[in-house]
C-alpha cells in the first residue's frame, strides 16, 4: 500500500489496530498489578508529522497543521518535561520527509532516529542535570554530599535515569468519515486515530522502541451551509480526540501519577504531588497498598478513593503537599499508595424524572406556512429522561465539585392534537395531505445549561443545581409521500424557564454515583412557534390570537440520579475549554 | 457433685490458660523483630545513615501495624550499629553480656528516639506480606553513633573499656599514603592534593573519635627513621612501617586514592575509590582493610574522596578500636630491639641476651620474642601501665636491673620502640 505524502508528511502504517488496542488495555491493566514507586518525571518530544494509515484520507494542509497542534496541545501536560526541537531541525526533518515521498512506518521511524533522535539526545544532555534534581530523594538530601559538601547530590545513575526517561509520540489517523444526513442541517466528521508512543533508547546506538499504541474515536459537526463546514467539524473532532488521548496517555503505567500518602487526618489525606505534576481539583485517585501473596506475587489492593481538595504549588518547593478528601475510605495510614484514575472530568448523568405539565386547548395558525394545529387540554404528570453532561469546572472557579451542566430531557405529553395542512403550493404537497393528522401524544423536550455544586460527606453527597433552559412541545407529520420519501414537518412551541434541583447521592465507586433528587421547574407559556422541514427550521407567527394553545409547567419534580465519569467521549463539547483550562497554571 | 467439681476444674483451667496467654501478650519483647538493615553512608564522624526494614505483628488496625513496623525499623537501625554488621559498637563478649542486661529497656521507642537525628518522611518501600497480614516497611534513618557510644559508656555497657582507655588514652595513630617506594609518602602528601585530602578526612575522623593523631613531619622523623632503619635492617623495607615505628605510633593507617571517570553525554562523571588499611605498628600486622566507593557523580575530586573515604574509614576505625580494646587487656605494648656489641664472643653475647630476657620476663605481663639471633634480641612486651607508664620508665628499669656484662645503653627511645645496645664498659 503506497500513498502520496503531503506537506508535513502523510504515511502509511502497517500495524494492526486490534493488537494495539489489546496491548494498550494490557498495559493499563498491568499498571494496577505492578508495585510502583513514586512517579518520576518523563521527558517527551514530538514531531510535526501525521501518519495516515488509509490512503483514501485526504486532509488539507491547514487542517492537518491544526490537527497536529490540537493533539500536541492536548498531550502537553505538566507531568512531562518537553524537549522542544529547534525550528531548523524540524524544517530539515520535513524536507527530508518530503523528499522521501511515500514512507512506511518503519521508514518513518528510521528517519526520526536519524534526524530527530540525536537532537533530542542533545537536548537531554543539556537539560539532564536540571531534570535529575527532581530525582534526588529525601535520604540523599540529608546525606553528606548535600549537607556538608553543599552539592546538589545528583548521581550518574540519576542522570542516566533522565537520559532513559525520554519518550516520543507520533499522531496517526486510521479513519476519516463525513456524514451528511438530509434531516440534519449539520454534517459530521468522524475520525479514528491515536498516538504511537516510542521510548527513546539513548546510548551508543540511539533508537526508538514502540511501547504502546493509543487509539480513540471522535466526531465533530458543523452546519452544512458553511463553506468550510468539513474543516470546522474536523477541528472539533480533533479537540475531542486530543482530550481522549490525553486521558489515555495518563493511563499508561509509566505516565500514571502515583505517590505515597504523607498523612491521614480523618477523611483528609495529604500527598506530595501538585502543580508540577498538573493535578487538578477533584482529580480522582485510588488509595491502597501493595500486597505480596504467599506465592510471592505483588499486587495493588485498592481500599477506597479520594478526590483532590487542595492543589499545592510544589514547583518551587517540592515539599509542599496537596490534599485530597476521602470519598470511600478504608483503613488508611501514611505510606499507603495513591494511584491516579485518569478521567476527562466530565460525568454523564442519566435522570429519570417525574413532573407535571399543562396544556390548555387552542389553535396555532400560520397563514404563511399553511398550518392550523389544534391542541386539546391536558393537565397531569409525565415521565422524562434527562441526559446531562457535567463538566467539572473546579479548576476554573477554584471550588471543589463545581460543574457546568449541559443537557436535555425527553418526554411525552398525552395531549390530543390535530394538524390541518393546506399548504398546497408546496412542491411535496399531495392530495392526501388534506386529511387532518390526529395525534394523541406530543413530544416534550427540554434543553438547558446550569450550574451544579456537590458536597461530599464521605461516600454520600448532596448536590444543588440551578439551570435555565427551554421547553419544546412538538408534533409532526410527513408531507407528501411516505416516511422515507416525504418531507418531515415538525411544529414546535417554545418557552423558556428554570429548574432548581437538590439531590442526595451515594458514590458506588470511583466512577459511578447513584441517588435521588427533588426540585421544581417553572416554564411559563409563551406563544413562540417554529416549523421545521427536514433540516430547515423557521420561526412562524401564530395568528390565532387569544385562542392560542398554552403549554406550561409549574411543577415539583422527583427522580433518580445516576452518573458515570467517562474516560473518553466521542463528542466532547467542552474539549476546547478543557484544553484551555489545562494551560492555567 | 463430682460433675460440678469437674466442671469447676475445667473452667478454672480455661481461665488460667486464657490469663496466661494475655499475660504473655502484655509482656511483649522490646527487641527488634527485624535484623535487616544496611549502612548507606557514614555521613560524618558521629553520624551514619542507615536503611532498615521493620515488621509489624500479624493483623490489627493499619495505624497500629504502621506504628509497630516503623518502631521495628528504628530498632533494627540502632541494632545494626550496636550489634550488626562487620564492625558493631559492641564487640567483646563482655560488652554484649552487659548490654543483654539492659536491652529490653534500651530498645524502648522513647529511648531510641534520642539517637535518631533524622528519619525520612516517606518509606523507601511498603509492602503487606503474608497475604496482607503483616506489614513490612523500609525506611532511612540517620543515627548518631557517637551519642550511642557515649550512652553505652554512661550505662556501663562499655565501662570496662572506658576504664582501661582512660588510664592509657586512645591509641596513637599515624596516617600516611601508600607508596610504591619510588616516592616518599611525605613527598606524596605535599604534591598530590587528592592524597592530602584523603589524609585530612581520615584525620578528621580520628580526631572526632578522640584518637591521638601523629602527623608525620619530614624534619622530625628523618633522624629517627635513620635509627629505625639501622635497627631493622633486613627485616623490612616498608617505608610506612619504618616511619610509624620511628615516630612511635601504636597504629598506622595507610591509604590510596583513585578517581575513575567516564563521559556521560557531555558530562564527566567521576567515582572516588579509596583503599584504607590499618596496621599494628610494632609488628606490621594488618588490623583491618576496607575499600570505600563514592557514588558516581559530576563533582569535584575532593568531595568524592571524602565521600569514599567516609565509606571506608568508619569500618576500619571500628576494627582499630576492637584491636585496641583487646590489646589493652594485656597492657601497654612495646617493641624492644637489643643489639649486643660484636666485641663480645658468641657465648658471652648469648648469656647477655638471656640475662636481658630474664628482665623482660619480670617486667612484662606477657611478651613475644620475634628474633633471638647471636647478637640481636627482638621482643614485643606488654607492661602494666600502672607500673611502667612510658618507654623511658621501662628503659630505666632495664638499665637498673641488667647486671650482666657490658653496659646497657639506649640508641633510641620513642613511644613504642626501644632500641638498646650493650657495649663493653
Amino acid at each position: 500500500m503506497k500513498i502520496l505524502a503531503r506537506n508535513a508528511g502523510i504515511f502509511k502504517k502497517g500495524g494492526c489496530c486490534l493488537l494495539a488496542i489489546v496491548g494498550f488495555w494490557l498495559l493499563i491493566a498491568n499498571s494496577l498489578f505492578a508495585q510502583g514507586e513514586r512517579y518520576t518525571r518523563k521527558s517527551v518530544a514530538f514531531v510535526d508529522a501525521l501518519m495516515v494509515t488509509n490512503q483514501n484520507i485526504r486532509i488539507n494542509p491547514a487542517d492537518e497543521r491544526y490537527f497536529l497542534a490540537t493533539i500536541h496541545n492536548g498531550i502537553s501536560i505538566s507531568r512531562f518535561d518537553y524537549n522542544p526541537l529547534p525550528d531548523t531541525i524540524r524544517h530539515v526533518f520535513k524536507e527530508r520527509l518530503r523528499a522521501k515521498g511515500t514512507v512506511t512506518e518503519s521508514e518513518l521511524v528510521e528517519l526520526i532516529e536519524t534526524a530527530i533522535v540525536p537532537e533530542i539526545i542533545k537536548i537531554l544532555d543539556i537539560e539532564k542535570e536540571i531534570r535529575a534534581q527532581n530525582l534526588v530523594d529525601e535520604t540523599q538530601r540529608n546525606s553528606f554530599i548535600v549537607v556538608k559538601a553543599k552539592e546538589i547530590g545528583i548521581t550518574a545513575e540519576q542522570i542516566e535515569q533522565v537520559m532513559n526517561a525520554s519518550y516520543l509520540y507520533l499522531p496517526f489517523l486510521s479513519s476519516y468519515r463525513v456524514s451528511k444526513s438530509k434531516d440534519d442541517k449539520n454534517l459530521t466528521v468522524t475520525i479514528k486515530g491515536g498516538l504511537l508512543w516510542y521510548h527513546i533508547i539513548a546510548g551508543d546506538d540511539p533508537h526508538l522502541e514502540n511501547i504502546v499504541t493509543l487509539t480513540t474515536e471522535a466526531a465533530g459537526s458543523a452546519e452544512k451551509d458553511k463553506s468550510n463546514a468539513e474543516s470546522i467539524a474536523l477541528r472539533e473532532a480533533a479537540g475531542s480526540m486530543a482530550m481522549n488521548l490525553q486521558v489515555q496517555t495518563r493511563e499508561i503505567n509509566i505516565f500514571r501519577l502515583n505517590t505515597p500518602i504523607a498523612s491521614v487526618e480523618r477523611r483528609t489525606i495529604s500527598f506530595p504531588l501538585g502543580r508540577a505534576e498538573g493535578i487538578k481539583l477533584d482529580d480522582p485517585f485510588h488509595v491502597g497498598e501493595y500486597i505480596q501473596s504467599a506465592d510471592g506475587e505483588v499486587h495493588f489492593r485498592k481500599s477506597g478513593f479520594v478526590r483532590v481538595s487542595t492543589v499545592s504549588d510544589n514547583r518551587q518547593n517540592p515539599r509542599q503537599l496537596s490534599a485530597a478528601y476521602a470519598i470511600q475510605k478504608g483503613d488508611w495510614v501514611k505510606g499507603m499508595t495513591m494511584i491516579e484514575h485518569p478521567r476527562l472530568g466530565i460525568d454523564v448523568a442519566i435522570r429519570p424524572r417525574w413532573f407535571t405539565i399543562n396544556a390548555e386547548s387552542g389553535f396555532m395558525m400560520s397563514l404563511k406556512e399553511g398550518f392550523v394545529v389544534y391542541f386539546d387540554d391536558y393537565s397531569g404528570s409525565t415521565l422524562g429522561l434527562d441526559v446531562n453532561l457535567h463538566w467539572n469546572i473546579a479548576g476554573l472557579v477554584k471550588k471543589r465539585q463545581t460543574f457546568l451542566v449541559m443537557g436535555g430531557t425527553a418526554s411525552l405529553i398525552p395531549v390530543e392534537s390535530v394538524i390541518f395542512d393546506y399548504k398546497h403550493w408546496d412542491e411535496d404537497y399531495k392530495w392526501k395531505d388534506l386529511i387532518p393528522v390526529h395525534s394523541w401524544v406530543a413530544g416534550l423536550y427540554y434543553g438547558y445549561v446550569g450550574y451544579l455544586k456537590r458536597f461530599y460527606l464521605g461516600p454520600l453527597a448532596i448536590h444543588g443545581e440551578a439551570s435555565l433552559g427551554t421547553q419544546i412541545v412538538s408534533i409532526g407529520k410527513i408531507r407528501g409521500s411516505d416516511y422515507y420519501e416525504g418531507e418531515k414537518v415538525t411544529i414546535s412551541n417554545y418557552t423558556i424557564g428554570a429548574r432548581l434541583n437538590v439531590g442526595l447521592e451515594y458514590a458506588v465507586n470511583i466512577d459511578w454515583n447513584v441517588g435521588i433528587f427533588a426540585g421544581v421547574q417553572a416554564f411559563p407559556p409563551l406563544d413562540l412557534w417554529t416549523v421545521k422541514y427536514d433540516d430547515e427550521e423557521i420561526d412562524v407567527k401564530n395568528v390565532s390570537g387569544w385562542i392560542a394553545p398554552k403549554f406550561y409547567s409549574y411543577s415539583p419534580s422527583f427522580g433518580i440520579y445516576i452518573h458515570y465519569s467517562v474516560p473518553t467521549l466521542s463528542v466532547n463539547p467542552f474539549s476546547s475549554l478543557q484544553a484551555g483550562m489545562d494551560k492555567i497554571k | 457433685m463430682k460433675k460440678s467439681l469437674l466442671m469447676a476444674i475445667i473452667i478454672l483451667s480455661v481461665f488460667c490458660l486464657a490469663t496466661a496467654k494475655s499475660k504473655k501478650a502484655s509482656t511483649k519483647s522490646n527487641l527488634p523483630q527485624s535484623h535487616e538493615a544496611v549502612i548507606l553512608e557514614s555521613s560524618s564522624p558521629a553520624e551514619v545513615m542507615v536503611r532498615a526494614i521493620g515488621y509489624s505483628s500479624r493483623g490489627g488496625k493499619a495505624a497500629a501495624m504502621d506504628q509497630e513496623a516503623e518502631n521495628d525499623a528504628r530498632k533494627a537501625a540502632v541494632w545494626l550499629i550496636l550489634l550488626g554488621g562487620s564492625d558493631p559498637l559492641l564487640q567483646t563478649d563482655a560488652e554484649k553480656a552487659n548490654f543483654a542486661k539492659i536491652q529490653e529497656q534500651f530498645f524502648t521507642a522513647a529511648n531510641l528516639k534520642q539517637f535518631i537525628v533524622w528519619e525520612a518522611d516517606y518509606y523507601d518501600s511498603r509492602l503487606k506480606i503474608d497475604g496482607g497480614k503483616q506489614l513490612k516497611i523500609e525506611k532511612s534513618f540517620k543515627i548518631n553513633k557517637s551519642l550511642l557510644h557515649d550512652d553505652l559508656l554512661k550505662k556501663g555497657v562499655l565501662a570496662e573499656t572506658a576504664a582501661v582507655a582512660g588510664a592509657l588514652g586512645q591509641p596513637t595513630i599515624m596516617v600516611i599514603p601508600e607508596t610504591t617506594g619510588q616516592v616518599a609518602p611525605l613527598e606524596l602528601l605535599k604534591t598530590d592534593p587528592n592524597l592530602k585530602k584523603g589524609a585530612e578526612v581520615i584525620e578528621a575522623y580520628l580526631t572526632a573519635r578522640k584518637f591521638e593523631v601523629i602527623v608525620p613531619e619530614q624534619q622530625q622523623v628523618l633522624q629517627e627513621l635513620t635509627s629505625a632503619q639501622y635497627a631493622l635492617q633486613g627485616t623490612s623495607e616498608d617505608y610506612s612501617y619504618l616511619l610509624a615505628l620511628s615516630i612511635g605510633s601504636d597504629i598506622y593507617i595507610s591509604y590510596n586514592v583513585t578517581i575513575e571517570s567516564r563521559k556521560l553525554g557531555s558530562t564527566t562523571v567521576k567515582k572516588g575509590v579509596v583503599g584504607c588499611r590499618a596496621y599494628e605498628t610494632t609488628t606490621g600486622r594488618l588490623l583491618g582493610t576496607e575499600t570505600g566507593y563514592s557514588p558516581e557523580r559530576a563533582a569535584t575530586d575532593a568531595v568524592l574522596i571524602e565521600e569514599a573515604m567516609q565509606d571506608a574509614i568508619d569500618k576500619v576505625l571500628s576494627r582499630v578500636t576492637a584491636y585496641w580494646k583487646e590489646d589493652l587487656r594485656q597492657g601497654v605494648q612495646y617493641k624492644i630491639i637489643l643489639n649486643v656489641s660484636d666485641s663480645f664472643n658468641k657465648a658471652e653475647a648469648e648469656d647477655m641476651l638471656y640475662a636481658f630476657a630474664d628482665q623482660v620476663k619480670k617486667v612484662a605481663k606477657t611478651y613475644r620474642e620475634n628474633v633471638v639471633a647471636d647478637y640481636t634480641y627482638d621482643v614485643l612486651l606488654w607492661c602494666d601501665p600502672a607500673i611502667h607508664q612510658s618507654s623511658s620508665d621501662l628503659y630505666r628499669f632495664f638499665r637498673q636491673s641488667y647486671k650482666d656484662r657490658g653496659v646497657l645503653s639506649r640508641v633510641s627511645l620513642n613511644r613504642k620502640l626501644i632500641l638498646l645496645n650493650i657495649v663493653e664498659e
